[in-house]
C-alpha cells in the first residue's frame, strides 16, 4: 500500500478545524483558529503517495488574481533528489484558471519522515503606491509531510560579548514557567 | 532603524521582591537582536540591538537556584535591582521572555511545550554583596529552528507594544495571560489567548502584531470569525473573516503609529532563513494606498479594504510617514464625541457593539460607531469607507421603499447605475439594514424578460458583500416571481420570464441574508423576446384649432377572448368622431390631413367625446382578430379647423396569436 503524504499541522488547524461563530459569546476569552494571510494563490494536493523511497506528488495551482508568470517550485528534505518534474510554467495567467504540476522525488536514504513543500510563485503588474506598475511577486508554500517526524530543534546561538548566553529552553527556575 | 519609542514610564524597577533589605544594587541592560525591514526594501541586511523592555528579570543564586530579587526591566532595558543579602554567593541574572507590567497577569513568550525562553548573565562566581554589580549588557542573539531565525524577545517586545497601544486607546490590563510560541511550525495562527509564529515568522514583526491582534480580539472583544485560509485582494471572501482578518493586520499598523515608527502601516511577511533585500519579501501590502494590490481591493468582504479602511480612521496628518498631509477626511484635527481620538473611539466600537454583534463584520463597525452611542463626525467618517467601496450610504433612487415610490427603469441590456441595500431614517443614518428597492419597468403581454443584479462594474471579484434578492410584483400588485442567488455569485436572476399582464410592473431589490445586510448592486431589466402582440402607433395626425393633436391609444390585453379600449385623447370636447380601422397602412392624402388605414375594412364605430375631448371604443377580441394586425385612427369634428376634421396619427394593433 502506498501511504499518501498528509498535509502540515498548519493545513490542519486553519483548513481543517476552523470554527464556527463562537459558542461563548460573552466569555472573556473566545475564537477560532485565524492564520495569518496567504498570498493570492490556492495550492490543492491532488495525490500522493511514498512507495519504496520514492514520493509522489500532484498538485493544482491556481492564481486568485490575474497574473503575469505562475511558476511552481519544490523544496526537499536534505539528501532528497527530483527524478520527475513536471511543474507549472504558466505565462498570461487568469485568475482562476488552475494548472496542474506533478513531481516524483527520491527521498533520503534511510529517512523515516520528512517533509516536501510545494512554493508557487505568482507574479503580477502592482497597483498603488510606489509600486504601481511595477512586477510583484508572491509566494505560497504548501509542506506535505510522510513518516515519522522529529520536531525540529530549536537551536540556541550562544554568543558572548562577554556576558552572553541564551538560555533556550534552559529553564532552571521551574516557579517561572506557569 | 526601528525605533522602541518609550511610552510608558516605569513603575517597577527598583521594586526588589522579598528583599528585606538592600546590600547591593545590580545594574546593567537586556538587549535583544533585530532584523529591521522596510516596504520596499524586506530585512535589512543589518541587524541592530534593541532594549528588552519590560521584562521580568532575576538576580539568582546560581548554586542554589534560589531568586535573590526579582524585578522588570525599563523601557530602555535597563535595570536596577536592589538586593539583600550578606556573604558571597555566585550571582546570575537572568532576564525572561515575559512581562509582569501589564496587572495581575503575564505576558509570555514560549516553545510550544510551554518552555519559557530567557536570556542570562555570565555568573558572578563568589560576588560579594556588599558590592554593587553591574553586569553589562546582556543580547539575547537570534534563535534558529531549523535554518528559520528567530527572536522570543522580538515577539515578546510586539506583545508589549501592543499591550501598551491597547491601553492607550482605553483597554485594561490584559484580562487574562497572553501566550506567543514560537517556532510555531509551518504556518503563522491564533487560538484563544496564545498565537503561534511559523518557524520563519519569528522577526516578521507585522506578522506577530496581526497574530497578537486575534488574541487582543478575543480577549478585548469577540470574534465570529469562521477561520479558514485567506488572502489580499478578495473581496469575496466571507465578512466575518475578512473583518477578523483585516482588524489584527490593522491592529499591527495602529500599533507601531503609536511607537512613533517611521513608515508604520503596511503588513509585510518575509521569508525567514536570513534572506534580505527585496528578495525576502513573500507578501505585502500597504495600508495608505493598497499597494501592490490597489486596483482589486475594495468592498465590505476585502480584509485589504477592511485594514485600509481603519487604517485611515488612525492615521492622522502627523503620522510619521514623511507626508505633512493625510489623504483622507480622518485626519486627527477633529476629536470624536466625548473628546475620543479616532483610535479610542475605534476601540470604544470595537470592545462595545463589536463585541456585542453575531456574525459580526465590518458593518457592525461602520453602525458602532453611531449607534448606540453617536461618536459624530458621520460624513468624515462616510467617506472613508465609501473610499474603499464599502457603501454604507443610501443611492440616489432614495426613497424607494414603497411600490409607489418605485424608481422608473428602462429596458434594455444596459445595467442601472449602481444602487445601495441602505436605508435609515436615524441621524445620522445608520444602522441602515432593511432596505427595499422598488423598480418601475413597463411590461407588454407575453413579453418573455429577464431581471438581474450584478457585483457594481460586473467585476469577478465581488467588491461588495452584497447578497440581493429580486421579488417581481405584476401591474396588479400579485406577487409573480422571487430569485435570490440565480445571478452570478450571490446575485439574483430571473429569466426567460413571460409577462402575463401588460402595464407597469415593480421589481423589488432586498436581502434576506443573516450578516449580508446592505451592499452595493447594479440592476437591469430587458425584454429577451418582444410581446407577438401588442400595439405600436406611427404616423402623423392633424392639429387641430385648439392648437392640440389628437391622440390614440389601447388598453388591455389583445387575445382572444379579452376585450381592449382603443382610446382618444385630446379631441375636441363634446364632439362627434369615427374610428377608422383598416387591414394595411394608409396614406388617402385629404384636404384636411392624411387618413392613414386602409382597406378592406376600413370603418369601425363612431362616437362622441367627452366634455374633456377623450373617447374609448372597446374592441371585442376574437378568433377573426387573434393574430391579425389592424390599423386605427381616430377623426374628429373639429368647428374652427378648416374642412372640420381633426385626426389622430395611426395605432398599430398586432392582436395576439
Amino acid at each position: 500500500m502506498k501511504p499518501p503524504l498528509s498535509l502540515a499541522a498548519f493545513a490542519v488547524l486553519c483548513l481543517v478545524l476552523p470554527g464556527g461563530a463562537s459558542p461563548d459569546r460573552g466569555a472573556l476569552v473566545s475564537g477560532p483558529a485565524s492564520c495569518k494571510p496567504d498570498a493570492p494563490i490556492d495550492i490543492e494536493v491532488l495525490d500522493s503517495s511514498v512507495s519504496d523511497g520514492v514520493a509522489f506528488v500532484r498538485y493544482r495551482v491556481a492564481s486568485r488574481i490575474d497574473g503575469l508568470r505562475l511558476d511552481t517550485a519544490l523544496e526537499l528534505p536534505d539528501g532528497g533528489r527530483v527524478l520527475n518534474d513536471r511543474g507549472i510554467r504558466a505565462r498570461g495567467v487568469a485568475r482562476h484558471d488552475p494548472r496542474v504540476g506533478s513531481a516524483r522525488l527520491r527521498l533520503p536514504a534511510g529517512a523515516t519522515g520528512g517533509r516536501v513543500t510545494i512554493r508557487a510563485a505568482l507574479t503580477f503588474v502592482a497597483s498603488g503606491g510606489e509600486l504601481d506598475g511595477l512586477e510583484e511577486t508572491v509566494v505560497a508554500t504548501r509542506t506535505l509531510s510522510w513518516g515519522a517526524l522529529d520536531p525540529t530543534p530549536v537551536l540556541p546561538i550562544v554568543e558572548s560579548d562577554g556576558v552572553v548566553s541564551l538560555d533556550v529552553p534552559a529553564l532552571r527556575t521551574g516557579g517561572d514557567n506557569r | 532603524m526601528k525605533t522602541k519609542a518609550v511610552l510608558l514610564s516605569l513603575a517597577v524597577v527598583g521594586l526588589a521582591a522579598g528583599a528585606a533589605r538592600a546590600n547591593f544594587t545590580v545594574t546593567g541592560t537586556f538587549r535583544y537582536v533585530d532584523r529591521p525591514f522596510t516596504f520596499s526594501g524586506g530585512f535589512s541586511a543589518a541587524e541592530t540591538n534593541l532594549p528588552i523592555r519590560l521584562a521580568r528579570v532575576q538576580v539568582i543564586d546560581d548554586q542554589t537556584g534560589a531568586a535573590l530579587a526579582t524585578s522588570s526591566t525599563a523601557q530602555d532595558g535597563s535595570i536596577s535591582i536592589a538586593v539583600g543579602g550578606t556573604g558571597t554567593r555566585d550571582i546570575l541574572v537572568r532576564c525572561y521572555a515575559r512581562s509582569d507590567a501589564f496587572g495581575s497577569n503575564r505576558l509570555r513568550v514560549t516553545t510550544q511545550g510551554g518552555t519559557l525562553y530567557s536570556v542570562s548573565s555570565q555568573v558572578f562566581a563568589g560576588w560579594d554583596l556588599s558590592t554593587n554589580l553591574n553586569i553589562g549588557t546582556v543580547t539575547a542573539q537570534k534563535v534558529f529552528s531549523g535554518s528559520n531565525q528567530g527572536g522570543p524577545f522580538n515577539i515578546l517586545d510586539q506583545m508589549v507594544a501592543g499591550t501598551e497601544y491597547a491601553k492607550s486607546a482605553g483597554a485594561p490590563n490584559p484580562p487574562v495571560n497572553l501566550r506567543g510560541n514560537w517556532p510555531g511550525g509551518s504556518g503563522s495562527f491564533a487560538s484563544g489567548t496564545q498565537f503561534f509564529m511559523a518557524d520563519d515568522d519569528g522577526f516578521d514583526d507585522m506578522v506577530v502584531l496581526h497574530e497578537f491582534g486575534h488574541v487582543l480580539h478575543n480577549v478585548y472583544s469577540d470574534s465570529d470569525s469562521p477561520g479558514g485560509s485567506h488572502s489580499f485582494a478578495q473581496s469575496d471572501q466571507d465578512p466575518r473573516l475578512s473583518y477578523s482578518e483585516g482588524w489584527a493586520s490593522f491592529f499591527a499598523g495602529a500599533v507601531r503609529q503609536h511607537q512613533g515608527i517611521f513608515d508604520p502601516a503596511f503588513y509585510m511577511d518575509c521569508f525567514g532563513q536570513g534572506q534580505t533585500g527585496s528578495g525576502s519579501v513573500q507578501l505585502r501590502m500597504r495600508m495608505e494606498n493598497g499597494s501592490p494590490f490597489a486596483t482589486g481591493t475594495g468592498g465590505e468582504a476585502d480584509e485589504g479594504a477592511v485594514f485600509c479602511v481603519l487604517w485611515d480612521l488612525v492615521d492622522t496628518a502627523s503620522t510619521n510617514d514623511g507626508n505633512a498631509t493625510d489623504d483622507d477626511a480622518v485626519d486627527g484635527s477633529f476629536t470624536f464625541a466625548g473628546g475620543l481620538d479616532a483610535d479610542q473611539m475605534q476601540w470604544a466600537v470595537f470592545t462595545g457593539p463589536v463585541a456585542q454583534a453575531s456574525n459580526l463584520t465590518i458593518r457592525d463597525q461602520w453602525n458602532g460607531t453611531f449607534s448606540p452611542t453617536n461618536h459624530g463626525q458621520h460624513a468624515a467618517v462616510e467617506s472613508v469607507f465609501n473610499g474603499w467601496q464599502m457603501r454604507f450610504l443610501e443611492d440616489t433612487g432614495e426613497p424607494n421603499d414603497t411600490t409607489g415610490s418605485a424608481t422608473p427603469l428602462a429596458l434594455g441590456t444596459s445595467w442601472g447605475p449602481t444602487r445601495t441595500l441602505y436605508s435609515s431614517n436615524a441621524n445620522p443614518p445608520a444602522p441602515g439594514d432593511g432596505d427595499l428597492d422598488h423598480y418601475a419597468i413597463d411590461l407588454q403581454f407575453l413579453d418573455v424578460f429577464e431581471v438581474e443584479t450584478r457585483y457594481p462594474g460586473g467585476v469577478g471579484d465581488a467588491e461588495t458583500y452584497c447578497d440581493p434578492r429580486i421579488t417581481l410584483f405584476r401591474p396588479d400588485g400579485t406577487q409573480f416571481a422571487q430569485n435570490d442567488d440565480g445571478g452570478t455569485g450571490r446575485n439574483a436572476r430571473l429569466t426567460n420570464q413571460v409577462a402575463d399582464q401588460t402595464g407597469t410592473w415593480i421589481v423589488r431589490v432586498d436581502t434576506t441574508h443573516a450578516y449580508r445586510r446592505t451592499g452595493s448592486y447594479q440592476l437591469r431589466a430587458r425584454v429577451l423576446i418582444p410581446a407577438p402582440c401588442g400595439s405600436t402607433p406611427y404616423g402623423a395626425g392633424e392639429v387641430g384649432s385648439t392648437g392640440t393633436t389628437a391622440t390614440i391609444s389601447t388598453t388591455g390585453n389583445p387575445a382572444n377572448g379579452q376585450t381592449i379600449a382603443i382610446r382618444l385623447a385630446g379631441g375636441n370636447p363634446n364632439s362627434f368622431c369615427v374610428l377608422f380601422e383598416g387591414a394595411n397602412v394608409g396614406n388617402n392624402v385629404q384636404p384636411w390631413g392624411t387618413i392613414l388605414v386602409a382597406g378592406p375594412a376600413f370603418f369601425r364605430t363612431y362616437t362622441s367625446t367627452d366634455a374633456a375631448g377623450n373617447a374609448s371604443v372597446l374592441v371585442p377580441v376574437d378568433a377573426a382578430l387573434a393574430g391579425q394586425t389592424r390599423y386605427y385612427q381616430y377623426a374628429v369634428r373639429d368647428p374652427g379647423f378648416g374642412g372640420n376634421i381633426q385626426a389622430s396619427g395611426g395605432l398599430q394593433i398586432d392582436y395576439c396569436p
